[in-house]
């Protein structure tokens, strides 16, 4: 401490490494001071010019962390938006279009695995729409048919 | 990146959100009502399509429907495959439907057929890489198939 040591005691345990941060902190207190003996002048531009560069250092470090915190935020954001686009696309791929090995019949809420009654049903299912579009058709072609003879 | 890059990978990934969502509306009738008593679902095999047709994927269901269930399913369709090949109306009630959607950024297409006989619904859904006037053709293919698979001949 500065009450033990005295100024010059006290750089010289600073240029020996043997100094702990409070009492470096004395020291560059002591020499922000207006009057500094002129044996310690050239002392005073040293630690005024220690104390400035900690000043901007630190001015850096709380400029540059919100900027480092918005790239962060803008690749995990990116990221999170490319996963569910990943999971999207993944799940519409997958799970709707995905042939199965084998053919499943559900008939009244129970399983059926049996081939020819899976095909025979698939048969009425296909003659279920084909009728209908053949009934649409005709239905067309009788309204064309009337409109022609009117 | 700059603002035109933002909107157009954020349009990109909201087109694939609705088609992936639009999908999944109809899958949802498939599975609502596939396993109930009265209906009839079918799901289709690689070992039946197999390479004979470009179909790749063949789901069908056959189920009892009032008249208000069969209007909630075809504006389900319809909001969900908006392009429509054949619709026909029958007492102001939706009679027959054949829609597609095209997958995006792909030759694949979704489609699907409804019809609506003496309140019972037929829904097939057909997922293939063939455009919409190769339709037929493939129904055809696969009528065919069902014949000669079994070496039994089915009427339809």
């Amino acid at each position: 401490m500065i009450r033990n040591y005295t100024i010059g005691e006290l750089i010289d345990k600073y240029f020996e490494g043997l100094t702990s941060l409070e009492e470096e902190q004395e020291l560059r207190d002591y020499f922000q001071q207006e009057n500094v003996p002129e044996a310690y002048g050239v002392y005073k531009s040293i630690f005024q010019y220690f104390t400035s560069e900690r000043r901007q250092e630190k001015q850096k470090i709380t400029v540059t962390a919100p900027k480092k915190m918005r790239i962060l935020l803008r690749w995990t954001s990116l990221a999170a938006a490319c996963l569910l686009l990943f999971f999207c696309l993944w799940s519409f791929l997958h799970t709707e279009n995905t042939l199965p090995n084998t053919s499943v019949a559900y008939i009244d809420g129970k399983k059926c695995t049996d081939m020819e009654l899976i095909q025979q049903e698939a048969s009425r299912s296909l003659a279920n729409v084909s009728d209908g579009n053949k009934e649409a058709c005709s239905a067309q072609i009788g309204i064309l048919d009337i409109i022609m003879n009117n | 990146m700059n603002t035109f890059k933002k909107i157009i990978v954020l349009s990109g990934f909201i087109f694939a959100c609705i088609c992936a969502e639009a999908q999944h509306n109809v899958e949802n009738i498939f599975r609502n009502y596939g396993k109930r008593k009265g209906s009839t679902f079918i799901d289709l095999g690689k070992a039946v399509l197999g390479s004979h047709t470009k179909i790749s994927r063949y789901k069908s269901l056959i189920f009892p429907a009032d008249t208000a269930l069969v209007n909630v399913i075809a504006n389900e369709i319809k909001m969900s495959y908006r392009e429509t090949l054949m619709e026909s109306m029958k007492d102001g009630q939706f009679e027959t439907g054949y829609y597609y959607v095209k997958m995006p950024n792909s030759s694949e297409y979704a489609y699907i057929l409804f019809t609506n006989k003496s309140q019972l619904i037929t829904l097939v859904y057909i997922f293939g890489t063939f455009p919409p006037d190769k339709l037929n053709n493939e129904l055809n293919k696969l009528k065919d198939l069902f014949i000669t698979v079994n070496d039994k001949q089915i009427k339809l």
